[in-house]
């Protein structure tokens, strides 16, 4: 990509992330279920955790597919919230890490000082359908007619890209699968934490060739929030957790591409460049895990694979899978991922942030990563026609004192 | 069913599919619709199984990424199971279904691209 000027503020120095939350997935949820309710939820227990009461907020981002008719001010009405900045995002997997951002940015130039930034959505299976088959204008037109029930078999036509140019086979991403089951078992909120096996990988049925049921998500009710404050206001004086760096690319190759390729790689240099880290440094790894392949994407993306004792892609990709995501020496997606804890809509989007977020407090109880102090987030997705158009990544850092610089 | 026509910027020739607003090149707001032309199939996919539905243990659906003469890919249903690497002409149906059969005799389009 041609560099241009690049006049954007890189520093968010002044904010503290005080708290993230999840309020449990459920892949039936009890009758009454709302996406609102689960919102509210969030809600609620985010302050609960950060120590503040609504009156308090003054700042709200909410991410989601089904809460329509209503929009994130409604749901302020509802939640009793009186606030000076409001706003909806519709970017699905790239949803928590887009709406990280202008929170910050918000509270940094003073727009706002105590941000709840919720996420989720409720399905029942017309949703759901209604959902993917509606997903753009694009889909409606071309995707729904074919009646490919949603993104799985793009994924799968992607898989084989990657397997053809990488030379990955299924055995590698049964092994991603299987090493994000080992972690969902130490999450007692992850909705499949009974141990995968290689022979039951193989032996699941096939989704969309060569994408079996593992390889897929399973839909969840379910929703997640963040808090973000001031680094100066009394909650971030605790385990806070501030942003080194955090860079966004949509749209980068306007789905030109074989979808092998995301953004990160186009903003890679420069997140590294604003955090002063590296991939090395990395505690905690959270990856948009809508299917194993884009794992393997935005891993490579972001730098994760350049083992330097091994000459060729394939070799590195194994070694980054089997050397040290399966042996357990990169946590990667610890809290089981959205392939074993569920993908809760929108709330995908914002799922890998709240877990890294829950590690570098040191919350995580058993799946807890030892002193855990740098982690990266990435987003991805918003299928346009053949892959995801949005792709984006944060540095976070573990502050004991209020994050100032 | 008409043949598959994709979307060629008036101003500097890009050619879209699905249709723009705008040009991603140049920026210009012009199209005409050519012809897609003879395609290749590159990667099929068996769906067996669809989100909310049961079953899969009827025939699948084949779903293809298709390579089309004009330039752009298109996602297309698949008359036959053909292998990638196969030549294809491209259909849409009156509900939006893009649909890929064998090229009958009197197909006169170039042939498609190279991968």
């Amino acid at each position: 990509m041609a560099a241009r000027p690049d006049p954007a503020q890189r520093d968010f120095a002044g904010v503290a992330i005080v708290a993230a939350v999840e309020v449990p997935y459920r892949r039936h949820a009890p009758p009454g279920t709302t996406t609102a309710g689960l919102l509210a939820a969030a809600l609620d227990s985010a302050l609960d955790a950060a120590g503040i009461g609504t009156p308090e907020v003054d700042g709200l981002g909410v991410a989601s597919f089904t809460l329509p008719p209503d929009h994130a001010i409604d749901f302020a009405w509802r939640a009793g919230l009186r606030v000076r900045w409001c706003m909806d995002d519709c970017h699905g997997g790239a949803s928590g890490v887009n709406l990280l951002r202008s929170a910050a940015r918000a509270i940094q130039a003073g727009d706002a000082e105590v941000v709840v930034l919720v996420s989720g959505d409720h399905f029942e299976a017309a949703d759901f359908t209604a959902l993917v088959e509606n997903y753009n204008a694009t889909t409606r037109a071309y995707l729904r007619p074919l009646r490919t029930g949603g993104p799985n078999p793009l994924f799968a036509m992607l898989t084989q890209r990657q397997m053809t140019a990488t030379g990955l086979t299924r055995d590698d991403y049964a092994a991603l699968c299987i090493a994000q089951r080992a972690w969902a078992a130490r999450n007692p909120r992850a909705v499949y934490r009974e141990p995968l096996t290689r022979e039951a990988y193989f032996a699941a049925p096939l989704v969309a060739e060569p994408l079996c049921r593992f390889d897929c998500v399973p839909v969840v009710s379910g929703a997640n929030a963040l808090v973000l404050t001031a680094a100066t206001h009394r909650c971030a004086r605790g385990a806070s957790v501030g942003i080194r760096a955090l860079r966004a690319a949509y749209n980068f190759d306007h789905q030109h591409g074989d979808g092998l390729v995301t953004g990160l790689a186009s903003i890679r240099d420069a997140l590294w460049c604003d955090a002063g880290l590296s991939p090395e440094r990395m505690d905690v790894v959270s990856v948009y895990d809508d299917y194993p392949a884009m794992i393997v994407a935005q891993l490579a993306d972001l730098g994760f694979a350049a083992a330097a004792d091994v000459a060729d892609e394939t070799g590195r990709l194994r070694a980054l899978i089997h050397r040290r995501i399966a042996a357990g020496e990169l946590a990667v997606n610890p809290s089981g991922g959205q392939l074993s804890a569920g993908q809760a809509g929108a709330a995908g989007g914002m799922h890998g942030l709240v877990e890294a977020v829950v590690q570098l407090r040191g919350e995580a109880g058993e799946r807890q990563v030892e002193d855990a102090r740098f982690a990266v987030v990435s987003g991805y997705g918003m299928v346009q026609y053949r892959y995801g158009m949005c792709a984006n990544a944060v540095v976070l850092e573990r502050t004991e004192a209020p994050w100032r610089r | 069913m008409a043949s598959l026509t994709v979307h060629s910027c008036v101003a500097c020739g890009a050619c879209e599919f699905p249709p723009r607003l705008l040009c991603p090149a140049c920026g210009a707001r012009d199209f005409v619709e050519i012809d897609a032309g003879l395609a290749k199939v590159e990667e099929v996919t068996a769906l067996h199984r669809r989100p909310g539905e049961d079953g899969g243990d009827g025939a699948p659906a084949w779903l293809a990424t298709v390579l089309t003469a004009a330039g752009p890919r298109v996602i297309a249903r698949l008359e036959h199971p053909f292998g990638a690497g196969a030549v294809v002409t491209l259909s849409i149906e009156a509900d939006g279904a893009i649909l890929a059969r064998p090229p009958t005799r009197d197909s006169s389009s170039p042939p498609p691209h190279a991968a």
